[in-house]
């Protein structure tokens, strides 16, 4: 025991006590007893018996007086408790704690508890040991009690890549304890840096004061520094953003095991043949973090059945070369403890964060033959025969993916005869490609029926005005408007037109595009010259947006209103450099894809853990609702305007049902009134998939190893020991008393 | 140990003795075991030649001899003039002492209510077998008596340490003693050594002196035994000592008071203090037993549960007392 490390929290008051009772007890001692009278025969033997026995004088008296003793001691026993004697862990230093417990994916594994029987997570043994830190707390002394004020003050923050503050700082253990208890498993990836701002921006600033104006010094707290306590694994990619202030004290709190190997999904995309649609393929991407070989089985899971097995061997993680490898270049200061973290660095103290191991990787491909569009789920086991659970981290061994039906898009060109274009879509797999002269088009519009086409490619016409929306200045449909720009009708002077045309003007060059846009991806637009441009305005806050600019205007614009979507292309093609380009062909096959695929159900693309949903969903839904993986209550959307809704940010992998009343789009599921799609969410983040907890954590400005198991014991109250003890004299001197005056 | 709680005081003979208790007593006679010259004609040989029926001795005749003594028929023989000697018979005096001081007054049964029945017994035996029979109480002078009653008391008498009834014989006096006896009352503080002073200057002639007391004076008994002691007097001392005095009864913290000064020692009673006062007090009496041996006194330590006739009948004959 360091006795240095004992504190007394009442001390003041206890001695008091000890200045009042000690005499008191040693006075009682020297004054004569209040005895009972006895008449007995003769007094001559008994005072013979207590003069041997007795003395007279009073320190004599005192003299080999055990039972004194031991009342000393009872007594020594009970003021040293009411002086509520702390013993303090050198880890706690401030009075401030800010309490980080990383909730992150690489949490949820089940490596927390030394015993095989009872599982734990990384979260569950997390939040234990914050609510045994908060437990070790120092609370105010009794006399400080009284005086209202307060002992130690913690804040708790739960993050993954983002953080919430779930209780301020507070001196009550019921709230702190309420705080920790409330956070739950997120399924996103960790970081740390906006929880570490959080935690600054609750501190305290430092004021400065001078000429009776009061102003706030940024990046540094007032008070006592603040102990920063992270609960984690220590798998923080962006540890090195964290930067605690110099004073500030950091304690690393160790979560699970360094040697927990794992291994997960990292990418899965689905991909049906470009030439033979039906085909489809699963690509799925594994990693092996484990140091050894491993074998598992990757399970192909197709509508609730089981469609293919195929077992993967992954090699096993390998020492990463030094030179360059992850890490940190530049030597760190190595603090356990951050009060040396303002101090030099010594040379001991400078070592380098041991690197990651690289993780062994693998990869499998299932085909089938699938025209309807689908949800799969892909999930990895333990090689058959093998037994047990694969891994301690369930979380990446299961992934959810989406495929679209197996459609071809049907295309009309209505067009006075282009060769670019013509030629350009002949070479596109699509169903059906027809043109449509513009008077014909014009007399079917006119007539109220529409070319049946999924696509219809206007080349220089537009629909005739009469049957014009108001809106859009189109009818209902998809509609890739090259040459032309229509005019919406202006709805009055509250809403004017979303696009007005201008004229044409002089020559261009694109100078920027969304590269970003499902139209515009993978097109290179910097080469294309425009001879003749033609100039148009496009409100802002609109239905209109520009997606591409030259330095005249905008030069690619998606309108979107209603049931009604365009992608309107307002110069000539036929004076431009671009039909001679590759890119014309991308954006002509992706655009089509684009205004034709935004019907079918559910993208490939699964978004990542943490991030919002954005789907998009057909006119005319009405009543939206989701149910999140693992939830049984539905929370009610409202769509956007342009008819999608968005949701998130997603903490839980797996699959999210999006219920609404209203027509299906392809690949949803019409279930009565009600149609649903299935949104998956997955992990997919291979640093996460790492798991094996770290022993050292490098923040940006110091090293900091975890700190020891017996880091949050805290504060050990002392007196129950001591009343303990008080209980002991008690019964002895109970027992001495006894002998004593034994018959 | 303890004041005697409630006590009935004896008022008259059958209080003390009972009359079981006195048939045992019959057959007894006293004894001394030193043969004394009696004064009165009494049933006890004497070493003196006297006129008893009994034939002692022949001596010749010496001028002056009573000429009624001559054996007639030896000088018709020898034609020498021998005198007849006979044996004489005397008396045996008994002189019965009480301690009536207050620490008398205590125990259960109360002690000296066991002296009172001891002295009829013993009395009654010398009585009866036709000895002189003396009693004298050695009672307590009680300064607050005056107080107490609410009556003057008697100057003398009070200032006096001793009283005594004396020169009693025959059975017809037993009922005399008893009532000297159950007249007194034990109280007040004792000077053994002032007590005994007086009885050995009021004294006459020689005998058994038998002294009942628990022989605890503060100012010591060794003066008193020893003014006592010499003279002729065969002394025999009962200390009398109640069951509690050897076992004290009591517990706690405890201010003593002496019954008969007032004087206090506080204790708190524990279990070495006990030992140390038993072994204290044993160490009392055998001191005690000591000096009477050196003294040619017999020394006999009752407890005041032991039954006067078996006190009488057995340990006071095995100490020679009685026969």
């Amino acid at each position: 025991m360091n006795w240095s490390s004992i504190s007394f929290i009442s001390w003041p008051l206890a001695l008091g006590v000890a200045a009042v009772a000690v005499p008191a007890l040693i006075l009682l001692y020297l004054l004569k007893l209040r005895r009972r009278d006895m008449e007995i025969s003769t007094t001559l033997l008994w005072k013979k018996a207590v003069q041997d026995l007795q003395a007279n004088a009073p320190l004599q008296r005192l003299r080999k007086n055990i039972l004194l003793l031991l009342q000393l001691l009872v007594l020594a026993a009970l003021i040293f408790a009411l002086a509520e004697p702390v013993m303090k862990s050198a880890s706690f230093t401030g009075t401030k704690h800010v309490i980080l417990i990383d909730r992150s994916a690489s949490m949820a594994t089940l490596d927390a508890s030394d015993n095989p029987n009872r599982r734990e997570t990384r979260l569950e043994a997390a939040k234990r040991q914050a609510i045994e830190m908060i437990e070790s707390l120092r609370e105010p002394g009794l006399i400080a009690k009284a005086t209202n004020a307060v002992g130690d003050e913690a804040m708790v923050i739960a993050f993954d890549n983002v953080s919430d503050v779930r209780q301020s700082f507070t001196s009550d253990k019921q709230k702190l304890r309420a705080a920790v208890e409330s956070i739950t498993q997120s399924d996103a990836p960790t970081s740390m840096a906006e929880a570490m701002r959080l935690a600054k921006a609750h501190a305290p600033k430092r004021l400065h004061v001078e000429n009776n104006q009061t102003q706030v010094i940024e990046g540094l707290s007032a008070g006592a520094p603040i102990t920063i306590h992270l609960f984690s694994d220590g798998r923080v990619p962006d540890a090195d953003a964290a930067k605690p202030s110099p004073e500030d004290s950091f304690v690393f709190h160790r979560i699970g095991s360094e040697k927990s190997g794992n291994v997960g999904i990292t990418s899965v995309r689905a991909q049906r043949s470009y030439e033979n649609p039906n085909a489809l393929s699963f690509f799925v991407g594994l990693q092996n973090s484990d140091p050894a070989e491993r074998t598992v089985d990757v399970e192909l899971v197709v509508e609730g059945s089981v469609a293919a097995i195929k077992q993967v061997t992954m090699p096993g993680a390998t020492k990463p070369v030094t030179d360059g490898g992850p890490g940190p270049a530049a030597p760190l200061p190595s603090t356990t403890e951050s009060n040396t973290g303002a101090n030099a660095p010594t040379p001991s103290d400078q070592q380098k964060l041991t690197p990651d191991l690289n993780p062994g990787v693998g990869g499998v491909v299932f085909n089938v033959e699938r025209e309807d569009a689908l949800l799969a789920e892909i999930r990895l086991r333990a090689p058959t025969g093998s037994g047990g659970d694969l891994d301690a981290f369930p979380t990446d061994d299961r992934v959810y993916v989406n495929a679209g039906p197996a459609k071809k898009l049907r295309v009309a060109i209505v067009t006075n005869g282009s060769l670019f274009l013509s030629s350009a879509l002949a070479g596109l797999p699509l169903a059906e490609l027809k043109t449509i002269a513009p008077a014909e088009f014009n007399a079917q519009v006119e007539k109220g029926a529409m070319p049946s086409a999924d696509v219809i490619i206007l080349d220089g016409v537009l629909p005739p005005a009469g049957n014009v929306g108001p809106a859009a200045g189109l009818p209902a449909g998809r509609f890739l408007i090259l040459n032309a720009v229509p005019q919406p009708k202006s709805a009055g002077p509250q809403s004017p037109a979303p696009i007005t045309d201008k004229g044409t003007s002089g020559n261009a060059t694109i100078v920027d595009w969304q590269r970003t846009h499902p139209a515009l991806r993978n097109v290179g637009l910097d080469s294309v010259f425009i001879a003749e441009s033609r100039e148009v305005e496009v409100r802002p806050g609109s239905t209109a947006v520009s997606l591409a600019r030259t330095e005249r205007g905008p030069a690619i614009i998606e309108l979107a209103s209603g049931a009604t979507r365009a992608l309107i292309v307002p110069f000539d093609i036929g004076a431009t450099n671009w039909p001679l380009d590759v890119s014309f062909v991308v954006f002509l096959a992706s655009s089509i894809d684009y205004l034709g695929g935004e019907s079918l159900a559910g993208s490939t693309d699964t978004p990542q853990m943490g991030s919002t949903i954005s789907e998009r969903l057909p006119a005319g839904a009405t009543d939206i609702r989701l149910i999140a993986p693992g939830e049984t209550t539905e929370s009610t959307l409202t769509p956007l305007p342009d008819g999608s809704v968005v949701f998130g940010p997603v903490r839980r992998a797996g699959v999210y049902r999006l219920s609404w009343k209203g027509p299906p789009a392809p690949g949803d599921l019409a279930e009565g009134l009600r149609t649903t799609r299935r949104v998956p969410a997955n992990l997919l983040d291979a640093p996460e998939s790492v798991v094996a907890s770290r022993s050292q954590i490098a923040l940006a400005s110091r090293l900091v190893n975890a700190a020891g198991s017996d880091a949050f014991k805290g504060d050990q109250k002392l007196w129950p020991w001591l009343l303990l003890a008080c209980a002991a004299m008690l019964m002895i001197e109970w027992y001495v008393y006894n002998k004593k005056t034994h018959l | 140990m303890l004041r005697t709680s409630s006590i009935s005081r004896p008022t008259k003979l059958e209080d003390l003795l009972s009359s079981k208790e006195i048939a045992r007593l019959d057959p007894l006679d006293l004894a001394s075991r030193r043969v004394f010259f009696g004064k009165l004609k009494g049933e006890r040989r004497s070493k003196k030649r006297g006129h008893s029926v009994e034939f002692a001795d022949h001596r010749q005749y010496v001028s002056g001899d009573d000429i009624r003594h001559i054996d007639w028929n030896i000088f018709g023989r020898l034609d020498k003039l021998f005198l007849k000697l006979f044996l004489e018979e005397e008396d045996l005096s008994l002189h019965v002492v009480l301690d009536a001081s207050a620490s008398s007054d205590c125990g259960e049964p109360n002690k000296y209510l066991f002296m009172q029945r001891c002295a009829m017994a013993l009395g009654y035996v010398g009585l009866v077998n036709l000895n002189r029979v003396a009693c004298t109480i050695m009672s307590g002078v009680d300064a607050d008596a005056a107080d107490r009653t609410g009556k003057p008391v008697n100057e003398k008498a009070a200032s006096s340490p001793i009283r005594g009834l004396r020169d009693l014989r025959g059975r017809r006096r037993v009922h005399d003693l008893a009532r000297f006896l159950c007249a007194t009352t034990p109280g007040g503080t004792l000077s053994f050594r002032a007590a005994a002073e007086r009885i050995a200057l009021s004294r006459r002639g020689k005998g058994v002196m038998i002294i009942f007391s628990d022989f605890f004076f503060k100012d010591g008994y060794e003066d008193g035994l020893r003014l006592l002691s010499g003279h002729g007097y065969d002394l025999i001392l009962v200390q009398v000592l109640s069951p509690q005095e050897l076992e004290p009864p009591i517990k706690g913290d405890l201010r003593l008071k002496d019954i008969e000064d007032a004087d206090t020692a506080e204790v708190t009673i524990s279990a070495p203090l006990l030992k140390r006062y038993q072994a204290n007090l044993a160490a009392y009496c055998n001191k005690l037993r000591e000096f009477a041996h050196r003294r040619d006194m017999a020394l006999l330590t009752v407890k005041s549960d032991t039954p006067v006739d078996l006190l009488v009948a057995d340990q006071l004959r095995r100490l020679g007392v009685l026969k």
